[in-house]
């Protein structure tokens, strides 16, 4: 593989691979995001977009090849996985706020204790973050009480609240009705235009097309074809792609 | 009815809104609710007559019996014999009366009593403080019951000469006293041994998941006295031999492990309902494994098996009274000893030291039962709120 030029990766995959149990689900991975890029992943159900994401943050162990986040590589060790997980935000299809704490304190929780701010400090993080997202006047409340795309934006401000260099995002829009899609994508496509590093999921090809820097398409466990979003619609060059593609675009 | 909306030929358009109505009184309103619960149709009816039936005969039987009468007063079994006192007599208080502070301490010395009594009200202070939601710091209140208070415990009733408390003999001791002791010791060792229980039967580490399964299967297998005759017994024989045991610390050691095993599949149930999706993402957030733990799983889990601990908590309570078989005297062990006395001899007494035990029992099992309900409906509306 031939070095990226400019400035260190944000997110450097080489020679990646991962089984789960006999089931080679990542094969060969090499991938290089750059700081403030925003890369868009898609692909087939079951083609191991999830699982290339959560190798990010160690959430699940690569068998073979280097992963390098933010200039830390994951050995597979616990430190080294801390070490990237303080600077790796993450959101997650079904949301996964914690229920028995209320919104603020969903956001304070990081803050807390892991960047082992104050009290009254991680409480002004985090309402500085759910204003961002535009729901500071809800956080009181229980993730419960808040409805899909609230809940999506609070999930958000929450890993914000790290102050994170790299935001992974896996389907972040598929378990909203669709009227709640559009106020989670108009959040994503500010923290893009912002500069922070996104690495997301989606069959949003709309917000693909409009904020993504390049666009990943994954088959069986491989990357199959990378490019900038007006090629990877207009002129697909891979088979696989172009099937897909006149699926789930009709 | 809408002929237009149930005409298949024709295009509806509505005009104006429906406002909201409130429902009809058949479905709404008290007397609705009373028949709802009590007659909502033949069978149901029946049994809530039948119901009925059985308290107007049980109430006045054990009114009578309770209160009108029994004999309240009387300085031997002579004042409980209907021969003697010329009416028929049902709970005779009076013998309770005359034991109580037998009841309460056993053979714990006169002079001395003045330490349970301190213990109790310790005691009282430190559960008050943590069952009271709305107390302040209740973070210390855990600290002053869980630590302070069986330090505190261990230096009044068995005495520290040092401080001019004279030594007092565990085989003295009875009663309330030893009840509440190994209740207490019992609960306050199996909720958290039962939480590390659960936690390494979880675990990612073969060996520590192993162990627990292992501990926690023995102990739950054994039968509850033979764990006391085995506490008993074999304790000593595994301690180097100039060390001796207490008689009452051997079946303490016993029931509190024997109900951190039933503890901790209570726990586990809790953390098995809990998503993995929670983990991961507190994980993701950069916590350690230990404060995912303890941030996020654990407080869910607890929430959701509240029911099942106090449910342990309540069998844990009721079970002490089997440590009367290896020689202590607790509670029921006392009330037996009590009825036994020559001077106490009279038909209505035993009746009335079990009608007595079983008063107290029910009292503070219903008490924790209750408690429980109000604690989850409290979780309930905070969930949502
Ligand atoms: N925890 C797991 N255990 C075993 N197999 C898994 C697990 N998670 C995912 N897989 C398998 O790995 C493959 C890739 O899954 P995933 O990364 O979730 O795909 P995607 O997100 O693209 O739908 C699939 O074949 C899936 O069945
Ligand atoms: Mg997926």
């Amino acid at each position: 593989m031939i070095p990226p030029a400019g400035p260190m990766p944000a997110v450097e995959f080489s020679g990646v691979h991962a089984w789960f149990g006999t089931t080679h689900v990542l094969r060969a991975i090499d991938l290089a995001v750059a700081p403030g890029e925003t890369v868009v992943i898609c692909g087939p159900s079951g083609s191991g977009k999830s699982t290339l994401i959560r190798t990010v943050n160690g959430l699940v162990a690569h068998g073979a090849g280097t992963i390098r986040v933010a200039g830390v590589t994951l050995d597979g060790g616990a430190k080294a996985a801390d070490a990237v997980r303080a600077r790796v935000g993450m959101v997650f299809q079904g949301f996964n706020l914690f229920p028995h704490l209320t919104v603020l304190e969903n956001c304070t929780l990081a803050p807390l204790h892991v960047r082992r701010v104050g009290l009254a400090a991680a409480r002004a993080l985090a309402l500085g973050h759910l204003d961002r997202v535009g729901l500071a006047d809800l956080a009181g409340r229980r993730p419960a009480e808040l409805s899909g795309g609230q809940q999506q934006r609070v999930a958000i401000a929450r890993a914000l609240s790290l102050e994170p260099d790299v935001m992974l995002l896996d389907e972040p829009t598929s378990a909203l009705d669709p009227e709640m899609v559009g106020e989670v994508l108009a959040v994503l496509t500010d923290l893009a235009r912002g500069g922070t590093t996104l690495l997301c999921v989606t069959h949003e090809m709309g917000f693909a097309r409009a904020v993504a820097d390049r666009v990943v398409f994954m088959d069986e466990g491989q990357i199959v074809e990378i490019a900038p979003p007006e090629a990877f619609f207009d002129q697909p060059r891979h088979p696989r792609t172009r099937a897909f593609l006149s699926r789930i675009l009709g | 009815m809408n002929p237009d909306t149930m005409n298949p030929d024709k295009r509806f358009v509505r005009e104006s809104m429906i406002p909201p109505a409130p429902p009809p009184r058949r479905i709404s309103g008290p007397l609705a609710r009373i028949r709802a619960t009590l007659f909502p149709d033949l069978a149901n009816g029946l049994v809530t007559l039948a119901i009925l039936a059985a308290l107007v005969w049980l109430v006045p039987a054990a009114f009578r019996f309770l209160v009108v009468e029994a004999v309240w007063t009387g300085a031997s079994g002579e004042a409980c014999r209907p021969e003697v006192v010329g009416h028929p007599v049902g709970a005779c208080w009076a013998f309770i009366g005359d034991k109580i502070n037998y009841l309460a301490y056993g053979s714990y010395p006169t002079a001395e009593r003045w330490r349970p009594n301190l213990f109790f009200g310790l005691l009282a202070f430190g559960v008050a403080w943590m069952l009271w939601l709305g107390a302040p710091k209740r973070t210390w209140g855990a600290v002053y019951l869980f630590l302070v208070v069986p330090v505190l415990a261990y230096v009044l009733l068995a005495g520290a000469p040092a401080l001019g408390l004279v030594s007092v003999a565990t085989a003295l001791w009875g009663g309330l006293l030893v009840t509440v002791v190994v209740s207490g010791v019992g609960i306050v060792a199996a909720l958290p041994l039962g939480i590390l229980l659960a936690l390494g039967r979880r675990s990612d580490w073969p060996v520590v998941r192993i162990l627990c399964i292992g501990f926690i299967e023995f102990w739950r297998g054994v039968p509850l006295i033979t764990v006391l005759f085995m506490a008993n017994v074999m304790l000593p024989l595994f301690l180097p031999g100039d060390l001796t045991v207490d008689r009452l610390v051997r079946p303490l050691v016993g029931i509190a492990l024997f109900a951190s095993a039933y503890m901790a599949e209570v726990v586990r149930g809790g953390l098995q309902a809990i998503p993995a999706g929670q983990r991961q993402a507190a994980l993701a957030l950069g916590l350690t494994p230990f404060q995912a733990t303890r941030a996020v799983v654990l407080p869910q889990a607890l929430k959701i098996v509240v029911p099942g601990i106090v449910n342990t908590l309540i069998g844990l309570f009721k079970d002490t009274t089997l440590v009367a078989i290896v020689g202590l005297a607790d509670f029921v062990r006392v009330l037996e000893a009590a009825r036994a006395d020559p001077r106490w001899s009279a038909p209505a007494v035993p009746v009335t030291a079990y009608v007595f035990a079983a008063l107290f029992y029910f009292a503070v099992c219903f008490g924790m039962a209750r408690y429980a309900g109000f604690i989850e409906r409290r979780l309930a509306a905070g969930a949502v709120r």
